[in-house]
């Protein structure tokens, strides 16, 4: 009798388990490829309840691993996180369809500039691809404190908030500068200095300006750095004072838990720089339940309450304005990423990040730049 | 002693290691090198034969420039980590009686460390705010940090020794410990003073150890691309850095494939170059 009651729970236990399976079985299901940060559970957990979904996750490390791990599996995965300048490369594998924006409820309240812009224009054509989420930018951070007001004066244009991207060749800057390890970005930046119309399409004369920039910045620089953390570690150890770089607010929050954020100042360089769009985009083969469900994720994501969620935990730029009260008082701050608030009051010429002409011609002059004695 | 298994029997033993073989070295370095004679149309792999991956490498200097560049470096980090790792082996093999062992284990101690926390700590070390500008400023003997410590190929040079050291180390120790010390003996009673034993006996003897240390230290030198580029500065690129920026920015992964084999090549050569002196017990080429 014992025996047939403990067989009796197993059995029971069984036909539970099977059924939960089966329940979570019928589940409909979103899958997204993104970066860390654009997943989290604070919204994630609550929309799988609102929509009885299922929400499955992949990271990835990088935009090269993004893109194998996409094209590998096609169907896998329903939304990708991905900034406009993939999204020729995703259109041509055949992997993209357009965004229907009428679904998306939260798109009117998007700030014009991102609905307006052309930059979806320029990707191709054939309808929206691209539905932005955050959006950042490169800009150059010093150390005020080892810098005094007068060294820099020349640069700086205190009434924009602005500093030349003169002072990375500026001789009494030498060995104090670094910018980054990468071509696309670095070949785009110099581009700016160089006076160039468009910086992700030179023009042949061009080219060997770009070089000749590229090289006078790394002849006056200590080193390049290579991320976030490369980022902080040569401004807190002081192996350079003036940097270029591309995390600004992640910077500004960890120079901030460091406690030596009153030593640097932020600036946004005076001839313009780049700025990238992260956003969604969605694969081709979804559609029927997963299709709605990844339009719904998207409407989420644009929507005033992540929007703020998102402002709060990485400090980029938001790309609806009912987001801006997330920010913490580190990014307002006048000495920090202030424009991260509103797109519109961003003090330079910003150069919105499209897929660049030859990806692999910007790899050589870089290593040809790095190359040089 | 006859053959302790039969010949269906030792066939069969051979599977596993045949199929981990060509499951995890064969098949990839074919694909690897398959794909180092397509072409990249669009951000796509085509798969068009071609010799222009090769051909590339072969006319634009700049390839072969950083390739000997990387080339000498990789050769003095490897003199450095032997001129480092065979005076401790020695030291240990011959000079120490009580806990060996234990002085074993806290010679190889760096290679349990994370390869990212041994850079971090040497950028730690050398920087401007780092342990000797630290130092050398509190006890007044500067005034200013010393900046040539760091972001530059004396950084890229000791760091990458420091890490080699214990490839170095394990191989000559080895090969030490196997020299029987009766030989050494008979070479002390025939006359031989210390420094003639060493040179004489010792020396020849643990070539096989030193050769693989070599090579070992050689070879990880060559094909690193992380420690130049986070301590290098300026002045870091080496041929790795230039194989990760086809397989990663470029996305030309068919160039990326060709500079790799190409490096293989080298590494290969070197190899067959140096195994006639691993003959000899004590390396990892003994027969």
């Amino acid at each position: 009798m014992k025996r047939i009651g403990k067989n009796s729970v197993l059995v029971l236990a069984l036909l539970c388990s099977v059924a939960v399976a089966a329940a979570a079985a019928d589940k409909p299901v979103l899958s997204i490829m993104c970066f860390e940060g654009y997943a989290e559970d604070s919204w994630v957990k609550p929309f799988e309840q609102k929509y009885n979904c299922t929400v499955k996750i992949a990271y990835a490390g990088a935009v090269d691993e993004m893109f194998s791990k996409v094209k590998a599996a096609v169907g896998d995965y329903n939304i990708v996180s991905i900034d406009p300048g993939r999204i020729t490369m995703y259109k041509s594998a055949g992997l993209l369809q357009p965004v229907d924006t009428s679904k998306l409820s939260n798109y009117p309240q998007m700030g014009a500039f991102f609905r307006n812009h052309p930059y979806n224009k320029l990707l191709g054509g054939g309808g929206i691809y691209h539905i932005p989420i955050v959006w950042g930018t490169q800009t150059i951070t010093v150390n005020t404190a080892k810098l005094p007001a007068a060294q820099l004066a020349k640069y700086v244009d205190e009434k924009k908030g602005t500093i030349s991207l003169d002072v990375l060749t500026a001789p009494e800057f030498k060995g104090k500068t670094a910018f980054f390890d990468e071509s696309a970005n670095v070949c785009a930046i110099a581009g700016i200095q160089i006076g160039a119309k468009d910086p992700f399409h030179f023009k042949d004369d061009e080219w060997q300006k770009v070089q000749n920039e590229l090289y006078a910045w790394k002849k006056n620089a200590r080193t390049f750095t290579s991320g976030l953390d490369s980022e902080f570690s040569v401004l807190s150890s002081e192996d350079a004072y003036i940097v270029l770089g591309g995390n600004d607010a992640l910077l500004n929050l960890k120079l901030e838990e460091a406690g030596i954020r009153k030593n640097f100042r932020q600036f946004a360089m005076t001839e313009g720089t780049i700025c990238w769009i992260d956003g969604w985009v969605i694969t081709k083969p979804t559609s029927g339940a997963s299709l709605d469900l990844a339009q719904k994720y998207i409407d989420m994501m644009i929507g005033g309450e992540v929007q703020t969620s998102l402002a709060k935990l990485v400090g980029f730029g938001v790309v609806n304005p009912a987001g801006a009260g997330g920010f913490s008082p580190v990014i307002k701050d006048k000495r920090s990423t202030w424009w991260y608030q509103d797109i519109k009051t961003f003090p330079a010429p910003l150069y919105i990040m499209v897929p660049e002409e030859d990806a692999n011609k910007r790899v050589e002059l870089w290593n040809k730049v790095k190359a040089m004695p | 002693m006859g053959e302790r298994f039969s010949a269906p029997r030792a066939l069969l033993r051979g599977i596993p290691i045949t199929v981990w073989m060509l499951c995890l070295v064969a098949v990839p370095l074919g694909y690897t090198f398959l794909i180092s004679f397509f072409q990249v149309e669009g951000l796509q792999i085509a798969a068009k034969f071609t010799l222009k991956n090769y051909r590339l490498f072969f006319t634009d200097p700049m390839y072969s420039g950083i390739l000997l560049k990387s080339m000498l470096l990789a050769l003095a980090i490897a003199l450095l980590a032997i001129l480092a790792g065979y005076p401790l082996a020695y030291m240990l093999s011959f000079r120490v009686r009580r806990g060996k062992q234990a002085l074993f284990m806290l010679s190889i101690i760096p290679l349990w460390v994370s390869y990212l926390v041994r850079i971090i700590a040497w950028r730690t070390i050398l920087g401007n705010k780092g342990v000797i500008n630290s130092a050398l400023t509190s006890l007044g003997l500067i005034q200013e940090p010393l900046s040539f410590l760091l972001y530059n190929r004396f950084a890229i040079a000791v760091t990458l020794t420091y890490i080699c050291i214990p490839f170095v180390f394990i191989p000559v120790y080895t090969s030490l410990e196997k020299i029987p010390r009766n030989i050494m003996e008979a070479s002390s009673d025939l006359g031989a003073g210390e420094l003639r034993t060493f040179f004489n006996v010792v020396l020849p003897l643990s070539l096989p150890g030193l050769v693989t240390g070599f090579i070992f230290a050689f070879i990880i030198a060559l094909g690193d691309y992380i420690i130049p580029q986070q301590l290098g500065g300026t002045q870091g690129i080496m041929f790795g850095n230039l194989i990760w920026s086809q397989f990663g920015f470029a996305f030309n992964w068919p160039f990326g494939a060709a500079l790799s084999f190409i490096l293989l090549a080298i590494s290969v050569t070197i190899l067959g170059l140096t195994s006639r002196f691993g003959s000899t017990e004590g390396g990892f080429l003994s027969e």
